[in-house]
């Protein structure tokens, strides 16, 4: 898209429907037009947000006329050249990395500490420096690579830190930097490396405003592998070994690294079961397994209704959907009928930057994705069972429902800071990354409780848990993962706090999500 | 070949419209530019730094011409009149 066609569009959205709106703050030391306020409005625009962009200088923050404004965004994205500030002129290697890591840490921590907004940090990059093509000198990369690795360690969990150097990388040198922009109006960076940018920082931001993926919905012909199935057969697909077939081969590579950190994995295909599933089994191209698949529809029916229903099976709201097709009639349809879901049209090329980077951030967890899937699988019966019985309480005495509260131990701390990131509505929005838990973990006036369920179907495995500041008497943790909901787990926690500890104090972060939790709350203390 | 006044008025109002939905501009006054003294400075109506880079950008892309780096200092551009001369200047050259 030229510049023209960009502010053709933003200026005939101006007048068009009500969306919500949010300021952005871009703290940057050099220029940032003529492409990113025109990116980052129309990436926002398609995700239904209109936005108004200010533009501050590095040194604007120290000026109180200005801080207000600018500590009130919603959103601040920091975006500090390095090359202009640490590597020009008369500031030409004067300083350490370590001086330059702790200038970075400084500014960073200012917004953190002062800003009630979403803070970004866009990180260093080297690329620059292409003298090494010209002497032949190698470039001294580690020095960047450490800042960048140590900013990351170091900054709040809910700081995003930005990957310039992965983003430099996918769009390639030449087409990532614009030297007639730098000459002119000192702005290094091309409309391309802009947009993509653009489309991960707002990516990035619907992660926290609840719009997180947490469920992908695939279709299988010309997505999870080349060709019909049932056309050619389980051999007869295109999976590795060809171009095309290494292509599609390579997506299933990535959902599977997504799989890994937490994303829970359905079908959605228009086939006849068994053909699907002789892929699955049969091919052994295949790097997805039909035990990673939580729950499918593969039949003849329309689309939107069989997501539907699974959104309703596993109790995911489809706003935390991404529905992916190779067909825009099944995109269109489902989006139409669908209020909210999120779709992907499946292009073979460009499915990393669509899905974004930013959900590779997590651990891997394999264990724990298979126990979630199994659990996801065995839920059937457990809906069969529950249509069948008189009462809830015949429900989980025919389940032999069984739930377990112990003491947490060091091996459950990575689940239990999953728990606190991932939880919404049986949570009271306490977020801890897994070293901000341990110092909890570690401190003696500190007691952390896992919570285990269990049935006749099998093990849920640890989906609560409880975090309680015994000298301040303050229930400080507490989350139950919503596949152990319906089962009166959350009472059981709360009859076991009220039994063991006096409660002065409750830390709740309250929103819509988590409504039914802050009555129970109320009513318990 | 030369750029119509008529033509140059619409793209400095897209780019100043453009600018003030998102750039929450206020002191920009996108109605003037269709009439505005073709002589006069345009910063008086809001055609700040910002707005004249996307104007330059949008111009090269099209009519796929590049202005010189000597050309391009603001205060040889301030004005409709004057920027329509640079232009036109570009456009007889590669004719």
């Amino acid at each position: 898209m030229d510049i023209i066609e960009m502010i053709n569009k933003i200026d005939s959205d101006a007048s068009g429907n009500k969306k919500s709106e949010i300021s952005i703050s871009v703290v940057s030391n050099f220029c940032q037009e003529p492409f990113f306020s025109k990116c980052l409005c129309l990436d926002f625009i398609e995700a239904n947000t209109k936005v108004k962009i200010h533009y501050y200088n590095d040194m604007d923050f120290v000026y109180e006329e200005k801080k207000k404004e600018l500590l009130g965004s919603d959103l601040i994205i920091l975006f500090i050249n390095y090359e202009l500030k640490y590597d020009r002129g008369k500031n030409s290697l004067n300083q350490s990395y370590e001086d330059i890591l702790n200038d970075s840490i400084a500014l960073i921590s200012f917004f953190e500490k002062n800003a009630h907004s979403h803070l970004f940090v866009i990180g260093y990059e080297d690329f620059y420096n292409l003298s090494h093509k010209v002497s032949g000198y190698q470039i001294q990369n580690c020095g960047i690579d450490y800042v960048n690795q140590q900013i990351k360690q170091r900054i709040s969990k809910d700081t995003v830190m930005v990957d310039l150097k992965s983003l430099i990388t996918v769009n390639g040198l030449k087409s990532s930097y614009d030297y007639k922009s730098f000459c002119r109006w000192g702005n290094p960076y091309s409309k391309i490396l802009y947009q993509t940018l653009s489309k991960e920082i707002v990516q990035h931001y619907g992660r926290f405003m609840s719009k997180k993926i947490k469920c992908l919905v695939l279709d299988c012909d010309n997505v999870l592998w080349g060709g019909n199935v049932s056309d050619s057969g389980a051999d007869g697909v295109e999976l590795g070994e060809t171009y095309r077939g290494y292509v599609y081969q390579k997506f299933q590579k990535y959902v599977f690294e997504l799989f890994k950190r937490g994303m829970i994995l359905t079908l959605c295909s228009k086939n006849d079961v068994q053909d699907v599933w002789s892929v699955f089994d049969n091919n052994s191209n295949m790097i997805l397994k039909s035990e990673f698949i939580s729950t499918y529809r593969i039949n003849w029916m329309n689309k939107a209704e069989n997501i539907l229903s699974m959104s309703k099976e596993i109790g995911i709201d489809p706003g935390n959907m991404l529905f992916i097709d190779d067909s825009h009639n099944e995109i269109e349809c489902v989006k139409q009928s669908i209020p909210g879901i999120n779709v992907l049209l499946f292009q073979p090329d460009s499915f990393y930057e669509d899905i974004s980077i930013s959900y590779l951030d997590g651990e891997e967890a394999l264990a724990e994705s298979m126990l979630r899937t199994k659990t996801y699988k065995s839920n059937k019966m457990r809906t069969d069972l529950l249509e069948s019985s008189a009462t809830v309480d015949d429900y989980l005495i025919n389940i032999n429902n069984e739930i377990e509260i112990k003491m947490a131990e060091e091996k459950e701390l990575k689940r239990i800071s999953e728990l606190s990131l991932r939880t919404n509505r049986m949570s009271s929005q306490k977020r801890y990354d897994v070293t901000a838990l341990r110092e909890r973990y570690n401190r003696k006036d500190y007691q952390l409780f896992s919570v285990y369920v269990s049935d006749k179907f099998g093990d849920l495995g640890l989906v609560g848990c409880m975090g309680i500041d015994v000298s301040l008497q303050n229930l400080d943790l507490f989350c139950l993962s919503c596949r152990a909901l319906g089962r009166h787990v959350e009472n059981k926690m709360i009859e076991f706090i009220k039994i063991n500890y006096p409660i002065e104090h409750v830390f709740f972060n309250r929103d819509s999500k988590n409504e039914g939790l802050y009555d129970l709350f109320v009513k318990n203390f | 070949m030369e750029i119509s006044m008529h033509e140059l008025r619409q793209m400095i109002c897209s780019v100043m419209e453009a600018q003030k939905n998102v750039l929450d501009n206020e002191n920009i006054d996108v109605e003037e530019v269709l009439n505005y003294d073709e002589n006069k400075d345009l910063q008086a109506i809001g055609f700040d730094s910002l707005c004249y880079i996307s104007l330059i950008v949008m111009i090269e892309e099209k009519y796929q011409v590049e202005f010189a780096d000597s050309s391009l200092a603001l205060v040889n551009m301030n004005s409709i009149y004057r920027i329509k001369n640079e232009v036109d200047a570009m456009l007889k050259n590669i004719a």
